[in-house]
């Protein structure tokens, strides 16, 4: 089966005072149809800057410097701005973070719904109409057309966040991109939000990309994951196998900082140490290695993402003991 | 159960109507809108209700004001009522006028400073610079001087002298604006630029530009005035409030005829505030989180 992202080798440097950092290195992964992958990491290690180039949307001064982006078969890279808005909104999509302010403030939710369709299809107003009431029936918001007529204020954030999932839906797209979806979220909705997200890549058949930091959710949502660090893959897994057999030290100390009810509640919650660093580009070997538990001299050698078994792909030289350190 | 209905039209009236009741709460500036209103009106139907022809001789010279004229005539026996009236159709003409040029270069370039960002910002913004640096009063003048008085120039003139406030003020809220989520989201909904830039961030700022407006129409009839009175704006015998206080620029005048410049002189001052007090409330009815 041909993917539906291929990002291969993606390089994406950011010029400050006439400098060029990298941020983004060499980072590789694909997207089946009807898949849902999740990227994950903590903050500042490159999962919304690798998707941001995806969509085309880095801020000025970031530029993709290396490697691919192709989307069912066209490089995206080598599309000028007005061939790229014909597939963003079309058959790729994204959604934000903070629903709250993604929807604009001096327009009603149906102005806003119809004004996209139209402009994608070619539908007439009525028909635009009919679609924007029937999506928002889909992402499960009573009375749709009462809320066709309502400005974004009078909405909850959980609303506002269906709102976007609908319109993020309106061309039937085949990729959905969500970024931290549910972070401006209380946790009930956060839950209600997640189930509708897969219940609609079901309906849908469309491939979802989840950016998160919360591993409740990928274990939830995923088929794969991606572990992102200092701007380079470390891991990659199928979601089962990274949450029983986490290989990388990185991916180990993050599944143990998440709060579980069968832990004792006297322990306190495990933390990693430190934070990214920041001229992580400059660092020769291993970007964790400062925070590492399994430090060892040869860490500060470069190495590669390597296949570890047919699914999972890992960056540490301690590979071959992966499973079993402790 | 009972459902409450509430429909757009209904929305629409209620958001209205608490910016009108915060509007109401400034009693100055429901006077002036009253004032505005009616002087708009008079100075609409100024052909109709003014007693004499601006422009002819209609009495003796410099008379003190009568039955016959309320104010009186003007040096060469025009009536000066009927001047006033004619007078403020001109300088209102020109306030709105030339507002309507300067915010409409001021929009236009704010927007494309803002979004666009970079050189294109830059060389905008170092422009409006250049124009704000300049002595505004000299600049107009000059400008009268090349291109010659006339009510035409007059709007040109004080239209691309007073861009540049607006400019900046759109720049900013477009630069405040295009960091939402929306203008993101529109981006990915694969939505052209020029639709974002004027069907998404402009909608966003009016209530700003609007206010600004309103002090630049009474900048704009002042300015006027001032211009006229110096002899270099609204050319006689057609009547502006300013070249109507152009003769009244000898002592003699100043001390012993004052019907030829207290009702002009009046009439200007309580223009100008009554635009000013409305541009205050204006800006309090249009802060929703004012109450």
């Amino acid at each position: 089966m041909r993917p539906v992202l291929e990002v291969k080798d993606l390089e994406v440097a950011f010029t400050q005072n006439k400098k060029e950092k990298k941020v983004i290195d060499r980072v590789s992964f694909t997207v089946m149809p009807g898949e849902i992958l999740s990227i994950v990491g903590e903050s500042g290690s490159g999962k919304s800057v690798s998707l941001l180039s995806v969509m085309g949307l880095l801020a000025n001064n970031g530029n993709v410097v290396g490697g691919g982006i192709n989307f069912e078969g066209t490089d995206l890279l080598a599309l000028t701005e007005r061939e790229l808005d014909q597939i963003r909104g079309n058959s790729m999509t994204m959604v934000f973070q903070d629903a709250l302010t993604s929807l604009n403030p001096v327009f009603t939710v149906g102005t806003q719904m119809i004004e996209t369709m139209m402009r994608h299809t070619d539908m007439n107003k009525k028909q635009a109409r009919d679609r924007a009431i029937l999506l928002l029936e889909k992402v499960g918001l009573p009375n749709p057309s009462a809320i066709m007529k309502k400005y974004p204020h009078t909405l909850s954030g959980g609303m506002r966040q269906r709102v976007m999932i609908g319109m993020a839906l309106c061309c039937n797209p085949r990729l959905l991109i969500a970024d931290e979806p549910t972070t401006a979220l209380d946790v009930t909705i956060q839950a209600q939000i997640m189930e509708l997200l897969k219940k609609l890549q079901k309906e849908m058949g469309m491939s979802i990309i989840l950016i998160t930091h919360d591993l409740g959710l990928v274990a939830e949502m995923a088929d794969r994951v991606v572990v992102m660090y200092a701007g380079q893959i470390v891991e990659e897994a199928p979601v089962n196998e990274l949450f029983e057999k986490p290989a990388h030290p990185y991916t180990r100390a993050l599944l143990q900082s998440v709060p579980n009810k069968k832990k004792d509640k006297n322990i306190p919650l495990v933390s990693i140490e430190g934070t990214v660093p920041e001229n992580y580009d400059e660092i020769t070997g291993c970007r964790f290695s400062n925070r590492c538990r399994y430090y060892e001299n040869r860490c500060r050698k470069e190495q590669d993402l390597e296949s570890l078994g047919e699914y999972k792909k890992i960056r540490c030289w301690k590979r071959e003991t992966a499973g079993m350190m402790v | 159960m009972i459902k409450r209905k509430i429909d757009k039209k209904e929305m629409n009236y209620r958001y209205q109507n608490r910016s009108w009741e915060r509007f109401k709460r400034h009693k100055l500036a429901l006077a002036g809108l009253v004032f505005l209103i009616v002087m708009s009106l008079l100075a609409l139907l100024a052909p109709w209700i003014a007693p004499y022809d601006p422009n002819e001789v209609a009495g003796g010279f410099s008379k003190a004001p009568s039955l016959q004229f309320i104010f009186g005539t003007d040096q060469v026996g025009r009536d000066v009522f009927s001047r006033l009236l004619h007078g403020t159709r001109i300088s209102l003409l020109v306030g709105l006028a030339a507002t309507a040029v300067s915010t409409v270069i001021g929009v236009i370039l704010g927007l494309i400073s803002g979004y666009f960002g970079g050189w294109v910002d830059m060389v905008i913004m170092r422009f409006t610079d250049m124009v704000m640096s300049f002595p505004y009063i000299l600049l107009v003048l000059v400008s009268a001087a090349i291109f010659g008085p006339g009510l035409l120039n007059i709007i040109l003139i004080l239209g691309f002298v007073d861009w540049p406030g607006v400019a900046r003020l759109v720049r900013g809220n477009v630069l405040a604006i295009r960091e939402n989520n929306f203008i993101k989201a529109d981006l990915v909904a694969g939505l052209p630029g020029k639709y974002i830039l004027f069907s998404e961030i402009l909608p966003n700022t009016i209530a700003p530009i609007l206010i600004y407006a309103t002090s630049v129409v009474a900048i704009s009839i002042l300015d006027e005035a001032a211009l006229s009175f110096l002899g270099m704006g609204i050319q006689p015998p057609q009547a502006s409030l300013g070249n109507m206080l152009n003769g009244a620029q000898s002592l003699s005048v100043l001390t012993s005829k004052p019907w030829l410049w207290i009702p002009t002189g009046s009439l200007i001052v309580l223009l100008v505030i009554s635009i000013n007090f409305i541009g205050d409330a204006l800006r309090d009815a249009f802060d929703p989180s004012g109450n």
